[in-house]
């Protein structure tokens, strides 16, 4: 039972940089908990205050209702994979993985036991006597995971672990992470900047910015109820859409290019208007708002258009069949109901 | 543009060297090749050059002195060389650390080295002073005996290479630290989460990681400790009973107070064969591979 808690959280560096601000979040018991934000947004931070790298400036946190707090991150039967894998690269990858145990005092046949069966797992049989210097990207990583799961720990924590393997790699160690979490059900808080990996892995994701939570939910809300401009943004690749505009009391946002009917009233506020790549679409017949092609990218299964739509760019993605040049004028409409609007002083979600 | 010719481009190259070359003729090369010359020579400076053979060879053989002076210096080794590394590794573990005013401690540790030999060596010889010198008086203060320091044959030694490890620590505390910041520290931080304590850290990660550079402090200080000198020079002059005679002095006794420039040449040839034997061993018996 290793639920985590994280209540009123700070952590502020050299009393000056601040690093997470009043975090509050609770991972349930064998969760897969994805921590998602741009580059110095306090995901690692919060993720090595868990570990017990860096002490809270205030707050308290809490592994299967414990306060660890005080504790230190050997004795909170919690693993870190770390970025650059961390391994100890003097020793060999037996000794890698026999290391946290040695430190344990366990006897010598239990060692060799549970080496030899997390070595199972993941692959490793015929490279236990290799040197870190002598695997391959892959091969690190997962003695890496090796090194965690031989402690079988309550907790498991990781800080951007498949950021240094190439593309292909990284959907391979992504499906294969996902698996191990399955089998082993042990509760697991993931950190990554990369948002196809938090939505293909989380079973829930907090996106943090600036040192703040912006919203926890699991993937599919995050993607069709985005709390506000800045997850609305994050979220999705391409990125959504957004044109600056005003509401009028009938329901109409208008913007300079164009005006369109999105509900039967509504609250006269200046707002932003969001809709996603997928929900625009090109149509032959006239409409209010037409765009020019300024670049085509085709991916294959389908086609990322780049667009003017007056001064805002636009991207949607529609089927390959259609045949678009640079340059094209083209006519749009968007799919009714997938309008995401927030309001323009905070940029929060306004529901009509 | 004028295109400059491959020799024209070579010559600008050597004219950068010079200096360097010059150098490197007048004061490694001749000296070296001489000094080869007068090992089948004697020679007294004002006389000529009688060549002689192997004559210089056997009489090191049977030259208890030398074999002395070699041993007085293997026992200054032996204290010198891990004292220094223990001391320069601890400090600079320290030093690795935020602690507070970091910076003097670095500098002021580094101090000793930049001071001339000559002036450390006389400081230490009053402190080590027997009836006026500072330690003694302390000893006395809390009604201990006094020691011999510099008067005792078995302490002289010993005292001069707790001084040269004073002088020379501060060199190899910056070499240390150098070598401390190579470690990355996602390492101590996996091994906090492994369970390891400060002292298994030490001794699983920090060690073998700076194998490197506990060899090369090793080598140096070796080197180093073979051609002591001036302390001995300046404090003993190699006494009491020629318990502090190290080889180098050994050397100079017999170039410049006996004029046996020959014999001299070959003990020092002899010399830097013993230290290059000293330093396979070592090499052999500490180096690891490189990690970092």
């Amino acid at each position: 039972m290793a639920k985590i808690v994280l209540k009123n959280v700070n952590k502020i560096f050299n009393d000056k940089a601040v690093g997470v601000k009043d975090i509050n979040l609770a991972v349930n018991d064998k969760e897969f908990f994805v921590l998602v934000g741009p580059s110095g947004c306090g995901k690692s931070t919060t993720l090595r205050l868990i570990a017990g790298l860096e002490k809270p400036s205030s707050g308290e946190i809490y592994v299967g209702g414990k306060l660890i707090n005080d504790i230190p991150p050997g004795k909170r039967d919690v693993t870190m994979v770390f970025q650059d894998y961390a391994l100890y690269p003097h020793m060999t990858v037996y000794e890698n993985l026999a290391f946290p145990l040695k430190l344990r005092k366990y006897k010598r046949k239990e060692i060799n036991d549970k080496v030899q069966k997390a070595a199972k797992i993941l692959g490793l049989e015929g490279l236990l006597e290799r040197k870190p210097k002598a695997l391959s990207g892959g091969q690190r990583q997962r003695v890496a995971l090796g090194r965690s799961i031989v402690r079988n720990p309550k907790v498991f924590l990781f800080d951007e672990p498949l950021s240094n393997l190439d593309a292909k790699l990284r959907i391979e160690m992504r499906a294969e992470l996902k698996q191990l979490h399955q089998r082993l059900k042990a509760t697991t808080i993931y950190v990554t900047h990369d948002q196809t990996e938090a939505m293909t892995m989380g079973d829930k994701i907090c996106i943090l910015n600036n040192g703040k939570i912006q919203q926890i939910n699991d993937p599919l809300s995050l993607y069709n109820y985005p709390v506000n401009k800045f997850v609305a943004s994050f979220i999705g690749t391409p990125s959504m859409n957004f044109f600056e505009g005003k509401l009028e009391s009938n329901g109409t946002f208008g913007c300079e290019d164009f005006s369109i009917k999105i509900a039967g009233s509504a609250p006269e506020v200046e707002v932003i208007l969001g809709i996603r790549p997928e929900d625009i679409y090109p149509v032959k017949q006239d409409t209010d708002i037409r765009g020019r092609i300024t670049l085509v990218e085709p991916i294959g299964n389908e086609i990322f258009l780049h667009l003017d739509v007056g001064k805002t760019h636009v991207v949607l993605r529609t089927s390959p069949t259609s045949d678009f040049k640079t340059g094209q004028a083209i006519n749009l409409t968007f799919e009714k109901k997938k309008f995401h609007l927030f309001n323009k002083s905070e940029g929060l979600r306004i529901d009509l | 543009m004028k295109k400059m010719n491959k020799y024209e481009n070579n010559r600008v190259g050597y004219l950068m060297g010079l200096p360097y070359i010059i150098f490197f003729l007048l004061f490694v090369a001749y000296p070296l090749i001489f000094s080869f010359i007068l090992v089948f020579h004697k020679w007294d400076i004002i006389g000529p050059m009688n060549f002689v053979g192997f004559v210089n060879f056997s009489h090191l053989l049977h030259d208890s002195l030398f074999w002395k002076s070699l041993g007085n210096t293997l026992i200054f080794l032996a204290i010198h060389i891990p004292l220094q590394i223990i001391i320069a590794l601890v400090i600079a573990n320290i030093l690795n650390q935020k602690i507070v005013a970091r910076g003097f401690f670095r500098a002021a540790f580094f101090l000793p080295v930049v001071i001339s030999g000559v002036v450390v060596t006389m400081i230490w010889q009053q402190l080590y002073s027997q009836e006026t010198g500072l330690f003694n008086m302390l000893l006395s203060k809390i009604s201990l005996p006094k020691i011999p320091w510099l008067i005792s044959t078995k302490l002289a030694m010993p005292s001069i290479a707790i001084m040269a490890t004073w002088k020379n620590v501060g060199l190899y505390i910056v070499l240390f630290l150098a070598g401390l910041q190579n470690v990355p520290v996602s390492l101590y931080e996996a091994a906090d989460l492994d369970g390891a304590t400060g002292v298994q850290k030490f001794l699983h990660i920090t060690i073998p990681m700076i194998n490197p550079t506990i060899i090369m402090v090793l080598i140096l200080s070796t080197l180093g400790g073979f051609s002591l000198f001036i302390e001995p020079y300046v404090m003993t002059g190699g006494g009491p009973m020629n318990s502090t005679l190290s080889c180098v002095l050994y050397i100079y006794k017999q170039a410049f107070y006996f004029n046996h420039m020959g014999y001299a040449a070959t003990l020092g040839f002899a010399v830097a064969f013993i230290i290059m034997i000293v330093v396979i061993i070592q090499r052999r018996l500490f180096e690891t591979e490189i990690y970092t």
